[in-house]
């Protein structure tokens, strides 16, 4: 893809801490263009939703970044008022817990009207019928009633779909889904995904799901980004990463999840656990986990660096693992 | 007792809860029956709301059955009291979802695996000592980590810790109820080979609640698939994931993710109905692709899957249909 990226972010860090003394989030850089679906891929505490959050200005921490666009805007210069109005209008977020981000004491009319009220300054019975409306696109039975209706009187999948609708209401260019589906059953999970996707090729808009399942990521993504320890590690079309893993944390999470063809035998597991922010060890953050780490990698930290077409892997053995993957 | 006799059955099992003032009652599970053979293991799988972990709370005792009967080496558990029910009960021990609430932060990891000696007057101050260094060894956790707290652990820890809690009475049953789904993708298979290996070399049975399909079919020798309460179909694992004959296992096994398999099913439409009103007859009707005639009347029993074997069961009024596609 040679058009400029919707989403344009280069050497993105977040610190927390009284002095920034806590790095979350070190050198992330992240392109995602027009209809085009990019996963972060990530376990607790790898960064991935602090850099979601990073991106929206949502974070009260300690963000700095070399680029950060938003098709020809420059997020990191834009005073808060204005990207206050960007966020929502053209960016915008689908959070995991659909219960608690909504209002429990406004209808879901109003809390959807409120967006066409304020951003667009319609009417509040124009704001209604755009309302329904969206209902409807994002697969509400009865829109013209459940518009009455109040946050605790729909299922799980129900409200998350009312959220995708929040988030799509002003036609963004940006959506940024954060674990949409971790919360849900795997049918209505389907569903959403099913939602979600239909709803990028519709409109052609750009998303960003942040999530920690592989199987999600293998369904739905054109593009995966895998995080470990604050840091990317790997990045490539889906399809070929998943195929041939060319970092070994992505090949042991490859191989550590349960396959039909395998049932009954032991699974591959990766030892120890994925460090926190405070205690991340020198040299390349996998390395005490990793199976393929020699005396450098405690000591040297691999950069990100390209190694097939759309591939880059941060990893000092990344060819002879991309090898082995065959 | 013959290995090939079932340690714990389950007959006949109901449980209702008031779901508050003059709003009925929520039917949690309905007329389950299941067994579990020793060294063997039972998956449970279905979605959030179809009674699983109510059943599981049935086994191990924390939750009375309204209906049915429970039985631990051929004895009722039901009828027991007194201390031939805590010999009973004893045997069936339970492993929690989440093991940052399941673990009470004050105690040291020694007394919480230690407790169940002590509650139950298995062992003497000094044997106990011995007995929790053994069960840290057993599931992989060095032995200095017994005076230490339940903060200073990663959740895969925990879990180990939990499990070993499990393990200290010697039970014949492990109920897991979710026992990897708040864990790291990268622990849960750690946890996962854990169980198996201690399957493997203790014999205990293992009845395993999940709702991750790839992780039950990787454990389990057979599996249960409930919809709202009751069971839609059971069977040896191999059969119900590579010939499904209820509508629902179908459209579940369809709807779950598989790497490097783009989706091709539609997902069921729809949502699990509310347990309050469950739909008469098949409870799965209003969603299924097949429904017609009694569905909507008639409750299907189980009885022996088309093309199965005996162990193969599924109550569903259109299951020939369901397999012919």
């Amino acid at each position: 893809m040679t058009a400029a990226p919707t989403l344009r972010v280069r050497d993105l860090s977040v610190s927390f801490g009284r002095d920034g003394e806590i790095p979350a989030v070190v050198g992330v850089d992240l392109d995602v263009h027009r209809g085009q679906l990019v996963a972060l891929l990530g376990e607790s505490g790898s960064g991935k939703s602090v850099t979601a959050r990073a991106v929206l200005g949502l974070s009260d921490a300690r963000v700095s970044a070399g680029e950060l666009r938003l098709g020809d805007l420059d997020l990191a210069a834009l005073p808060e008022a204005r990207r206050r109005s960007v966020r929502g209008s053209r960016m915008s977020l689908v959070f995991q817990d659909a219960l608690s981000a909504l209002n429990p004491v406004l209808t879901i009319g109003d809390q959807l009207g409120e967006l066409f009220r304020r951003h667009r300054g319609m009417s509040r019975r124009a704001a209604r019928g755009r309302a329904v409306e969206l209902l409807r696109t994002v697969g509400i039975p009865s829109p013209e009633e459940r518009v009455r209706a109040y946050p605790h009187q729909f299922s799980g999948g129900m409200r998350q779909r009312i959220l995708i609708a929040m988030a799509i209401a002003l036609e963004p260019d940006l959506l940024i889904a954060d674990e949409p589906t971790t919360a849900l059953d795997v049918t209505v999970q389907a569903q959403i995904l099913d939602l979600l996707d239909r709803l990028r090729a519709e409109r052609e808009m750009a998303v960003l799901l942040i999530t920690h399942d592989l199987a999600v990521v293998s369904q739905v993504a054109d593009h995966v980004v895998v995080m470990y320890a604050g840091r990317i590690v790997e990045t490539g079309p889906t399809d070929e990463l998943l195929a041939r893993p060319a970092h070994p944390y992505t090949e042991a999470l490859l191989r550590s999840v349960p396959r039909p063809d395998a049932a009954g035998g032991r699974l591959y597991a990766i030892p120890g656990t994925p460090p926190g922010p405070a205690q991340r060890p020198a040299g390349c953050p996998f390395h005490p986990r990793c199976a393929w780490a020699v005396e450098r990698c405690a000591t040297e930290r691999p950069v990100l660096s390209t190694v097939d077409n759309e591939r880059q892997v941060a990893c000092h053995r990344a060819t002879e693992v991309l090898d082995a993957a065959g | 007792m013959p290995p090939d006799e079932p340690i714990l059955t389950a007959t006949g099992l109901r449980r209702t809860f008031r779901a508050g003032l003059g709003r009925g009652r929520v039917s949690a599970v309905d007329d389950v029956s299941l067994s579990v053979r020793p060294g063997e293991s039972l998956g449970i799988v279905g979605e959030s709301g179809c009674g699983k972990s109510t059943l599981a709370r049935m086994l191990v005792g924390l939750e009375r059955p309204d209906a049915g009967r429970i039985t631990v080496a051929g004895q009722d558990l039901g009828a027991a009291r007194g201390t031939a029910r805590r010999a009973l009960r004893r045997r069936i021990q339970m492993v929690f979802q989440d093991p940052y609430t399941s673990l009470d932060p004050r105690l040291t990891v020694a007394d919480i695996v230690g407790e169940p000696l002590t509650v139950h007057r298995v062992v003497s101050r000094t044997g106990r000592r011995a007995r929790v260094a053994e069960l840290l060894d057993l599931v992989g956790l060095p032995a200095d980590v017994a005076s230490r707290y339940p903060h200073q652990f990663s959740g895969g820890q925990r879990q180990r810790i939990g499990i070993a809690r499990a393990l200290a009475l010697e039970p014949s049953v492990l109920v897991c109820d979710e026992p990897v789904s708040a864990l790291d993708m990268s622990v849960q298979a750690q946890v996962v080979n854990l169980l198996a290996d201690l399957r493997d070399r203790t014999g205990v049975a293992l009845v395993f609640i999940a709702h991750d399909l790839s992780v039950v079919r990787h454990v389990c020798d057979r599996v249960a698939v409930m919809y709202l309460g009751r069971l839609a179909e059971s069977g040896p694992t191999g059969a119900v994931y590579d010939a499904p004959t209820h509508p629902y296992t179908q459209a579940l096994l369809a709807a779950a993710p598989v790497i490097g398999r783009r989706r091709t099913a539609r997902p069921p439409a729809g949502e699990p109905p509310s347990p309050i009103a469950p739909p008469p007859g098949c409870r799965f009707h209003p969603r299924c692709p097949l429904a017609a005639g009694a569905c909507d009347a008639d409750r299907p029993d189980l009885r022996t899957a088309p093309g199965g074997t005996d162990a193969h069961l599924v109550a569903c009024h259109h299951a020939e249909q369901a397999v012919a596609g």
